[in-house]
């Protein structure tokens, strides 16, 4: 087989979900600890290898026709304008640590000693950027029109129907959870842990200053979040995600015929069927004790476990309910992933499933 | 406290120098940008197309501008202006007293002015006088003498003012009309000349408002634009068409007249000039104002489909009619595939599509002729028999194929095998489809090569559909009714036989041709089937016992009964029987059952209504020809082969294909293209379907149960385009109810009428509305083919006509005729919607008559003369006997006048005399009384009496009438003439051509009975019932 054609098959497969959000998150830890990346030389490697990457992809047909839709160019733009912030503060946050390790200040340190006035220096420089932010958006909407479809029609719904992109996040997690989670408590507990995370958060290392050394298992977690649940399944959610809502690698031609068995259970069914090999119990409590109970434990148990022994730092360092709502942030952020592996493991559904409340986790 | 400034400079962060230059540059790029901006929202391809048609109106409008001053300044304009200047010389020679006469108007108009402002003046004091008298009248009597003194003064003063002005009024006037006396000659001189030159110069005013001048583009420049522009975007609101986005309707607007400008404009028909620039090339019946699709109203995109509100080339969602056609506007317009359009612009092929929606309840399109075609195809194949297509339910169509409720006893079962496998091997032209050994059974692959697992699939769709055939046949046989063929005797003569099919007019609906394409649109001698081989389907006395009386066999055929003669019947059954199948057909091998997939084709059939342990013990209990039948019902049902023939067990089966109702408005992603790469277009996929029915199947991997099912027409590529045209046009209606075309009584009996006409194939043999007469091509003397039908409705009486569509008799009325009129077997409902379809076509009066018309004595009388005289009765028998007198040439006779009075309408007659030619051309009947001049019909006859030979036929009209005048005066009007002749030919079928008897009551208006009878030929109508129409 042609070696290119080789290539973009080995890269659709390992795009797919699993392996791609596996990547992530274990390329994520790596590579946020290796140094020569946040380096000038590393960043030019980066974008070289990004951008070459994508630009090699425009190439093919079925990325080419995906990739140049009006809707979704911003989005290739973000994952350059994301790629470059990242590597900015990482190695911003690198320099500090090393200029703090030899006892110096960090570089903002040396800034903001230096006072000057606004004007010029600061509303002038605002102004250029926004003579060019207009600049550019003025000929991005010349030569890519706004894409405007028919008047919807709530019976001829569009396939795939995408929500908007900033929301495809979301709409990756509804594959995993139930809608009442995906679209409504999560989306609430994103917004309300956000505004929560200064007050969470006291630690006053790292104010107004980059750095990585002193806000290791902080970063990690937010960049976790940021990165790799948010962003990267934005990503996933524009380019990879074709009709039915089914997966397809970026150079896969989106055949609207294509099947994918969705055969998942429940785990009060894996529990009571196939181990204990026992019909469903009618009463709910009963039947989803199990599920109840490993979520009772996720919830209410192991942050009081963690407190003893892997987090016990942090529980030393802050007061129970800030460790209590911090921790509890940080696990049902966690459950995404966590949800993701038992499905793609288990074809796990949900862990507790009373349809007689509409209740699902 | 002012602030202090600082106390030493502050080192600036930035190098500010290096910010103005950057300013400097980023702000030269933003204003480029901006104004690139301007020039992108100016620059539209409506504005240059807005233009280009102003210039090339400019240029036609100058053209006609010229061509006016061509024929307005002829000679005659020359002389004309030559007068004016004589008049104008004739004038100065009064000059004195013109200028005194002008000295007086000039001195009368201050005083008339002040006079009739005086008396306006006066006339308000007078007024307000009155009212206060009045009121002092009714409210405060003691006033009342003080204000009668003051209104009769002021009344006195109004009199003398009013005569005052008048006076001056009447003096200015004196001199005005001696001015104009003086000036009369110039003026009527300057008004002939001005109307003589109106086109030019209105042509000329026009060419001025087509100029782009400078003020024009001032008008139209960017940003200026804003205030009154005249290049803009022109649309037409449509409240009653609406797109359907469910639960809300979007009314529509078009824009398409942005564009094309010219489309409800007369005088842009020039194929030389660009499509978009052109007119409408249906004005008369579509676009114009008045025609009755009128654009205000109906807009473009109702019918033709497209984005309403678009205003550029790509965004109407114009769409190619070819590949070629797309490539040249992917390079020319940047044309590309909307797929958010769902309701693109019809291609151009299939523009008649449009109509459908809104004319379903017709049966006849003559208007559109690709439609028409379409929708006879799938009438005639009957598409409708597995598709619901409400437009057609309604017409209640009969089935398209024969019945197969006896057809153990007709065709043999080799035959029906044979016949099932390939139909095509039998006859080319049948409407047999296609059902087994298509591609989705021996050929999954498609072109490219099949992989071995595709092979081995191919081979076993092979046996499944010899299988199938075999079980199909053997149902049909077992559980065909059980009928009798009995044997006759004797042998007829085939080559008279022969003879007798041409004579008789079956060719009116079938052929006898191997090698026939299927024509369902161009002819309608494809109605039954092509007789070719029919000896190999069925024996001679199957053949004998059908045609002597069709609806004895089958009481639902369309197959009407010829009246034959046993050893006539006999002769055709016999040279019939002689017609074989091709070689090719019975060289066609016989399907082999396969019992291991007949039973698993039996499993399957078993397993929808059992478990798979009763199933099985089911079919344990059925031998082979047992489980035969059963899968041979169960496959007919699967394949809903009763969607065309009557099949025992399956009376009150419903159709098995999807709804094609609102087909052509179906959303394109509901539509499976399978593996098939393809314009996502409805016409793509419909096309593709139709041409190849189980294309969709290509390279899936299912199992004959999941497999497409329909069978393959072997549409030809005209074909298509025809079905196409109806298929794409079973939309959503999309509008309010007021805008489809409803029919009023009379057009909703003409359309039951047709119908009826369409369902018995009437016009394979007659001319019907200006169609049909197919048989007419095989008759050598067009007076020997069966009547052309125009006018009936006028012509012959409803009651006549009802007993004669019942049980037509032959050899009364053109006893030469060897074509006859075969016996349909109409319901009553028939007879009657036919004889009101007759009679609303011509809009004559249904159904009651006077049959009792009173003739007076002297009008038969000079009827019967002129009868004489122009010799009428030697070609027109008046009796049977007259007929069969020895030595008559019945070929060459005319309708036997003993019929009129029972069978004509009674001033149809006259009319027909009078002017035969326009009611029918080419009829035998000579015209006696032709057109003169003036287009009014003349008489020769006046002229005739004064030749020599006539004197003994004078002095009769000298007897009758009285007078030679009156005589003349008869004999030269044709109205009068021909009302004689009637009278007399209408006293031959009441009481054998005696004279009347002298009448007691006053005798009938023969108005009375023809009110809506077309108007003589002086009005200009031609043709009677090509009018009466639509």
């Amino acid at each position: 087989m042609n070696p290119i054609t080789l290539l973009k098959n080995a890269i659709d497969f390992l795009s797919a979900p699993q392996y791609l959000v596996s990547m992530a998150l274990v390329g994520l830890v790596l590579v946020i600890h290796w140094r020569p990346m946040w380096t000038r030389k590393g960043g030019i490697v980066l974008l070289a290898l990004v951008a070459g990457g994508i630009g090699l992809s425009y190439l093919d047909p079925n990325f080419n026709k995906v990739a140049t839709l009006p809707d979704n160019v911003p989005i290739v733009g973000m994952i350059f304008l994301v790629g470059f912030f990242f590597w900015f503060a990482m190695s911003q946050a690198y320099e500090n640590d090393r200029r703090i390790a030899q006892g110096r200040p960090p570089i903002e340190g040396e800034d903001s000693a230096q006072k000057v006035f606004s004007w010029p220096d600061l509303v002038y420089v605002e102004l250029i950027c926004l003579v060019v932010v207009m600049a550019v958006m003025i000929v991005w909407s010349i030569y890519l029109k706004a894409p405007l479809e028919e008047p919807a029609n709530p019976t001829d719904s569009p396939n795939p129907a995408k929500a908007p992109w900033y929301f495809l996040g979301l709409q990756e997690m509804l594959v995993y959870f139930d809608p009442w989670l995906a679209g409504v408590a999560f989306p609430s507990v994103i917004i309300v842990g956000l505004m929560a995370i200064p007050y969470i958060d006291t630690n006053p290392k790292g104010n107004g200053y980059f750095t990585f050394k002193e806000r290791r298992w902080e970063i990690t977690l937010f960049l976790t979040g940021f990165l790799v649940l948010w962003c990267m399944l934005i990503v996933l959610g524009t380019f990879l995600r074709g009709p039915n809502w089914n997966f397809f690698g970026p150079y896969e031609f989106w055949d609207i015929n294509k099947l994918v068995p969705l055969n998942n259970i429940n785990l009060s069914e894996i529990i009571w069927i196939k181990v204990f090999q026992r019909s469903l119990p009618n009463f709910w409590l009963f039947r989803e004790i199990f599920g109840l109970v490993l979520v009772g434990f996720y919830v209410a148990v192991l942050p009081l476990l963690l407190s003893k022994t892997l987090l016990r730092r942090f529980f030393e360092k802050m007061d129970t309910p800030r460790y209590l709502i911090g921790v509890s942030l940080a696990l049902m952020m966690l459950a995404l992933p966590i949800k993701m592996y038992l499905r793609w493991i288990f074809n796990l559904k949900y862990i507790v499933a009373i349809p007689e409340f509409a209740f699902n986790i | 406290m002012p602030r202090k400034p600082p106390a030493e400079p502050i080192d600036h962060h930035y190098n500010i120098p290096r910010l103005n230059r950057s300013f400097f540059w980023t702000g030269g790029i933003l204003t480029f940008v901006f104004v690139l901006m301007i020039v992108y929202d100016y620059s539209r391809d409506w504005k240059t197309i807005q233009r280009t048609f102003m210039r090339l109106d400019a240029k036609l409008t100058r053209e006609q501008a010229l061509a006016a001053r061509q024929k307005a300044l002829d000679d005659e304009h020359a002389k004309l202006i030559g007068e004016l200047k004589s008049a104008r010389a004739e004038i100065a020679t009064h000059k004195a007293r013109l200028a005194k006469l002008n000295a007086t108007l000039h001195d009368l108009e201050p005083k008339v002015y002040a006079a009739d402002q005086q008396y306006k003046f006066t006339k308000a004091s007078f007024d307000a006088e009155r009212y206060l008298y009045e009121d002092a009248l009714a409210n405060k009597p003691k006033s009342a003498p003080g204000a009668k003194r003051s209104l009769d003064r002021l009344t006195k003063q109004l009199d003398d003012r009013t005569l005052r002005l008048a006076q001056l009024k009447k003096e200015q006037g004196e001199a005005q009309a001696q001015i104009d006396t003086i000036n009369a000659r110039k003026k009527d001189l300057e008004t002939t000349i001005e109307k003589r030159t109106a086109d030019f110069r209105l042509a000329r005013q026009k060419f001025g408002t087509l100029r782009q001048d400078t003020l024009f583009q001032l008008r139209n420049s960017p940003i200026l634009d804003m205030i009154n522009p005249s290049l803009r975007v022109q649309q037409v609101q449509l409240p009653d068409h609406f797109i359907n986005v469910n639960f809300m309707r979007i009314p529509r607007v078009d824009r398409c007249t942005t564009c094309h400008i010219a489309a409800d404009r007369k005088g842009f028909e020039d194929p030389k000039i660009k499509t978009v620039y052109r007119t409408h090339p249906r004005m008369h019946r579509m676009v114009g104002s008045e025609s009755m699709h009128p654009a205000t109203s109906f807009g473009c995109t109702p019918c033709h489909g497209g984005r309403d509100r678009a205003t550029s080339f790509w965004s109407a969602g114009h769409s190619p009619v070819s590949e070629a056609e797309e490539h040249a506007w992917t390079r020319k317009y940047d044309w590309e595939f909307d797929k958010f359009n769902e309701n693109p612009i019809l291609p151009l092929k299939y523009a008649e599509a449009g109509c459908y929606r809104c004319h379903s309840s017709e049966a006849n399109f003559p208007e559109a002729p690709t439609l028409d075609a379409g929708m006879r195809i799938v009438e005639g194949l009957g598409c409708w028999g597995c598709h619901r297509i409400d437009g057609l339910e309604k017409q209640r169509l009969p089935r398209v194929g024969p019945s197969l409720e006896k057809v153990a006893s007709k065709v043999p079962t080799d035959w029906a095998k044979r016949w099932i496998t390939n139909p095509a091997a039998f006859r080319g032209n049948t409407k047999m489809p296609t059902f087994f050994y298509q591609e989705n059974f021996v050929d999954v692959s498609g072109p490219k090569p099949p992989t071995d697992a595709q092979k081995k699939m191919n081979e076993e769709g092979h046996v499944e559909n010899d299988t199938m055939v075999n079980a199909i046949v053997e149902y049909l046989i077992e559980h065909s009714r059980p009928s009798q063929v009995p044997p006759v005797s004797g042998k007829g003569d085939a080559a008279h036989g022969q003879k007798l099919l041409a004579e008789r007019g079956c060719y009116g609906c079938h052929l006898v041709d191997p090698l026939a394409q299927r024509d369902l649109t161009g002819t309608y001698r494809q109605f039954g089937p092509n007789l070719a081989g029919i000896g190999s389907k069925t024996t001679r006395d199957w053949i004998y016992h059908w045609i002597s009386n069709p609806k004895e066999w089958n009481p639902d055929t369309k197959m009407p009964n010829l009246r034959l003669a046993p050893e006539d019947a006999l002769d055709i059954a016999e040279y019939l029987a002689t017609l074989k199948a091709p070689a090719a057909f019975d060289a066609i091998a016989l399907p082999r059952t396969d019992e291991k997939v007949l039973n698993q084709i039996a499993l399957y059939f078993e397993m929808s209504t059992k478990t798979l342990f009763d199933a099985k013990a089911e079919l344990a209990k059925m031998d082979l020809q047992g489980r035969q039948v059963y899968v041979g019902k169960n496959l007919i049902a699967h394949y809903g082969c009763y969607a065309c023939h009557a099949i025992p067990g399956f009376e009150d089966a419903k159709p098995i294909g999807t709804e094609l109702t609102e087909e052509g408005s179906k959303a394109v992603h509901r539509l499976d293209f399978g593996f098939i790469h393809l314009p996502h277009t409805r016409q793509d996929w419909f096309r593709t379907k139709l041409h190849a029915p189980r294309i969709f199947d290509r390279d899936r991997a299912r199992g004959w149960e999941e497999k497409l099912r329909m069978p393959n027409f072997r549409f030809s590529d005209r074909e298509l385009d025809q079905v196409l045209t109806a298929v794409l046009g079973f939309q959503q209606l999309n509008a309010a109810a007021n805008v489809v075309k409803e029919l009023d009584p009379r057009e909703a009996a003409i359309e039951h009428g047709r119908r009826i006409v369409k369902d018995h194939n009437c016009q394979g043999c007659h001319v019907i509305e200006g169609f049909g007469g197919s048989i007419r091509s095989l008759v050598a003397d067009a007076s020997l083919a069966p009547p052309i039908i125009q006018g009936e409705g006028a012509k012959v009486q409803s009651d006549w006509l009802f007993a004669f569509l019942r049980a037509p008799k032959t050899g009364q009325i053109r006893p030469w005729l060897e074509v006859h009129m075969p016996t349909f077997g109409f319901s009553d409902q028939e007879l009657n919607d036919l004889t009101l379809y007759f009679a609303s076509l011509d809009r004559s009066a249904y159904p009651f008559l006077v049959q009792d018309y009173v003739t007076s004595p002297a009008s038969w009388a000079a009827g019967k003369k002129v009868f004489e005289l122009l010799k009428c009765a030697q070609c027109h028998p008046r009796s049977i006997e007259d007929m069969n007198r020895p030595g008559v040439d019945r070929a060459s006779l005319a309708p036997n006048l003993q019929m009129a009075a029972t069978r004509l309408r009674h001033d149809w007659i006259a009319d027909w005399i009078r002017r035969p030619d326009e009611w029918m051309p080419g009829t035998r009947m000579p015209t006696n009384f032709p057109k003169g001049d003036d287009g009014h019909r003349t008489s020769p006859l006046a002229g005739l009496l004064d030749a020599p030979n006539f004197a003994k036929d004078r002095e009769e009209f000298l007897r009758l009438f009285g007078s030679d005048e009156a005589a003349k005066q008869f004999l030269g009007s044709p109205e009068a003439v021909t009302r004689a002749l009637r009278d007399y030919v209408w006293s031959i079928g009441v009481n054998g051509g005696t004279a009347p008897v002298e009448p007691k009551t006053p005798p009938v208006q023969a108005q009375s009975t023809f009110g809506a009878a077309p108007a003589p030929a002086a009005s200009g109508r031609p043709a009677p019932s090509a009018a009466g129409g639509r």
